[in-house]
């Protein structure tokens, strides 16, 4: 059964195109979405939050508003969404939501049209260290304009 | 000789009459018979008596609207033959010596014209030749006057209840697609699905188990499918259950079934769907999202070839083939320990894998045609063709739903098609103006190095638009070492 879709979103980037995609592919697959939102943050003390909690309490409350803003998109249509929110390194905590909750049948990336880039070293973002051993295919969604015009 | 016909439907008020004076009758029928009856729009049979003698039709009217049948009586057999094309019928009792047409040739025509109505041959003249003649040509009963009410009704009502009995095997048969000669087609011609369709036909006689992979909406269920009625159980049952689809305790009460009082709300024994499908196929989707003691259980099925129901105590003994199907790496499963090893050998007897689509794109407009057919039949559409354009977007497209999303699209796009022919503008607009790359898992997309590194370099060279400073620097090398390999892999 093709079922569940999941969106990842890193630091609060949102990219128009994937939102768009996995609307249409979720209509066309009657599948239900869950937005996955990762924000980087290091913890040098797991077991003590300390004087990250009131920078937390302010991304969760930051993050709830977009998520809920994006998930209106999708109600609209009739979609089942939910949504989660990761605080912490983003590699691990996406594996780690991944081995939680049920298969995926589709993962897509939402924050931008190809995958994130680190200065001259695009395979140290942690997205792409992990893209190719994941459960079923990452994809990526851009618009075609965009990348038939050169862009030298 | 009698001309014309002597009356058909002119006795509703005297059958209400003969009814009222019966009583209330309930007739105890099956579905088939009961749900065929009740589309007619009546509740008794439709029986022709087709005689010369006048006496004769109206005794035998009389001795059949007793038993609640709907009579139309004949004196001339090509009148009857002409209303026969008409109306409906289940039964035909004719006389063997008439004029224009004896009893043995309205036989021969009737079935011509519907195999399924039984015919009873009544003479004053009964020879044993003519009994033996007229069961060849395919009468039910050739009965010789004079004959009592009784035998006649007891006859009657024999050949109705053959006539049903051949109706309802003719649609068991339409349901059952192995003696309808039909099985489930793997549409394709690449190579990929070829060597599936080859593995398929090896496997399905030797009874083995087997473990089906690929990704979802691959086709695994029609694979299993196409394994169970190629093989010597396609006369059984072929039972699908999804087991990423329920807990723990409902797999158990599924699978196994219960007995009455097992537990709470347990009111009477349920079989299990290992009971029903016995003789038969088990399919297990998703057999990954087993729960590890799941996992136990059925290898101790699978081992024993023997089951107890949930809350009982007798051993049932066993005689299926299960064949198991999965999204999920489950070597990597068993390495995490989430999916026991020993099931693993038991289920891998023999393994089938499904290829994605995007592995097989050669195989879309066949696939495209064959799903605007089928919708077409059931959309009632005038449509003729896929564009060029619509199929090259399809082509190139990356079907992360593989197969059973190519069949969303066409099903939509010949819903919302207006012409004849579907274009782009009938596809979802998402396909048109938006680009998809797919990250694979190395694993399953089994591709050397080399093809790995063409890819890669092809899809960064896309996004850079073809300027080779930018995509150098992305890819880590310096421009010449890119030149070298788009030369060597001739990626200009």
């Amino acid at each position: 059964m093709f079922q569940r879709i999941l969106v990842v979103f890193e630091n609060e980037k949102v990219c128009n195109d994937s939102l768009t995609y996995t609307r249409e592919l979720a209509l066309r697959m009657d599948s239900d979405i869950t937005l996955l939102m990762l924000v980087e943050m290091a913890f040098m003390d797991r077991s003590y939050i300390g004087s990250k909690r009131s920078a937390i309490t302010h991304i969760e409350e930051q993050m709830r508003k977009l998520l809920s803003k994006i998930t209106g998109r999708f109600l609209k249509e009739g979609i089942v969404i939910s949504t989660a929110l990761r605080i912490g390194h983003p590699a691990e905590e996406f594996l780690k939501f991944l081995a939680e909750k049920p298969p995926f049948q589709a993962l897509i990336w939402g924050s931008s049209a190809n995958l994130p880039e680190i200065g001259r070293f695009p395979q140290n973002h942690w997205i792409r260290k992990v893209a190719g051993n994941l459960e079923c295919p990452l994809l990526t969604v851009s618009s075609k304009e965009q990348l038939e015009s050169p862009q030298e | 000789m009698q001309n014309g016909v002597k009356s058909t439907f002119d006795s509703y008020s005297k059958l209400k009459r003969v009814k009222r004076r019966l009583g209330p009758i309930t007739l105890q029928k099956p579905a088939m018979r009961q749900d065929r009856q009740n589309d007619r729009g009546k509740n008794s049979s439709h029986i022709f008596v087709v005689d010369d003698d006048k006496i004769a039709l109206k005794n035998l009217r009389r001795i059949l609207e007793k038993d609640i049948h709907t009579v139309s009586t004949f004196s001339n057999p090509l009148r009857a033959l002409k209303k026969l094309e008409e109306k409906h019928c289940d039964l035909i009792i004719t006389d063997l010596k008439m004029p224009y047409l004896d009893g043995i040739s309205l036989l021969n025509k009737v079935k011509l014209l519907n195999p399924s109505i039984e015919v009873i041959l009544i003479t004053g003249y009964a020879s044993l030749d003519g009994a033996i003649n007229a069961t060849r040509q395919g009468a039910f009963f050739y009965l010789s006057k004079p004959f009592t009410p009784d035998k006649m009704l007891a006859l009657v009502r024999q050949a109705l209840k053959q006539k049903l009995l051949k109706e309802d095997s003719a649609a068991l048969q339409e349901k059952n697609p192995r003696s309808a000669g039909t099985y489930p087609v793997i549409i394709g011609k690449s190579p990929k699905i070829v060597q599936v369709e080859e593995a398929i036909r090896q496997i399905a006689p030797s009874g083995s188990n087997v473990l089906i992979t690929g990704e979802s909406g691959t086709g695994k269920e029609l694979a299993a499918r196409a394994i169970h009625y190629q093989s010597h159980r396609a006369e059984g049952p072929f039972v699908a259950f999804n087991c990423g689809a329920f807990s723990e305790e409902l797999i158990a009460n599924e699978i196994f079934g219960h007995e009455k009082e097992a537990f709470t709300g347990a009111t009477s024994r349920k079989q299990g769907l290992l009971e029903v499908a016995n003789s038969g196929t088990v399919f297990l989707d998703e057999i990954g999202d087993m729960p590890v003691s799941m996992q136990i259980k059925l290898l101790r099925v699978i081992q024993e070839r023997e089951f107890l129901r949930v809350g009982g105590t007798r051993p049932i003994s066993l005689d299926v083939r299960i064949i198991a199907a999965t999204g999920k790496d489950l070597k990597a499963a068993m390495r995490e320990g989430v999916f026991r090893q020993d099931l693993y050998f038991r289920l891998n007897v023999v393994n089938v894998i499904m290829p994605r689509l995007s592995e097989r794109k050669q195989d879309i407009p066949l696939l495209a045609y064959y799903m605007l057919e089928k919708f077409l039949r059931r959309m009632n559409k005038n449509i003729t063709a896929i564009s060029r354009d619509a199929l090259a977007l399809l082509e190139n497209y990356t079907f992360p739903g593989n197969v059973r999303e190519l069949e969303n699209i066409i099903e939509r796009a010949v819903a919302v098609c207006q012409g004849n022919t579907i274009k782009v503008s009938d596809l979802p607009p998402d396909l048109a103006s938006l680009e998809l790359y797919s990250y694979q898992r190395p694993d399953s997309a089994l591709l050397s190095l080399e093809e790995l590194e063409q890819d890669y370099i092809r899809h960064i060279l896309k996004i850079s638009g073809g300027a080779r400073t930018q995509a150098a620097e992305i890819l880590g090398i310096d421009r010449v070492s890119l030149w070298r390999k788009i030369k060597k892999y001739n990626l200009e």
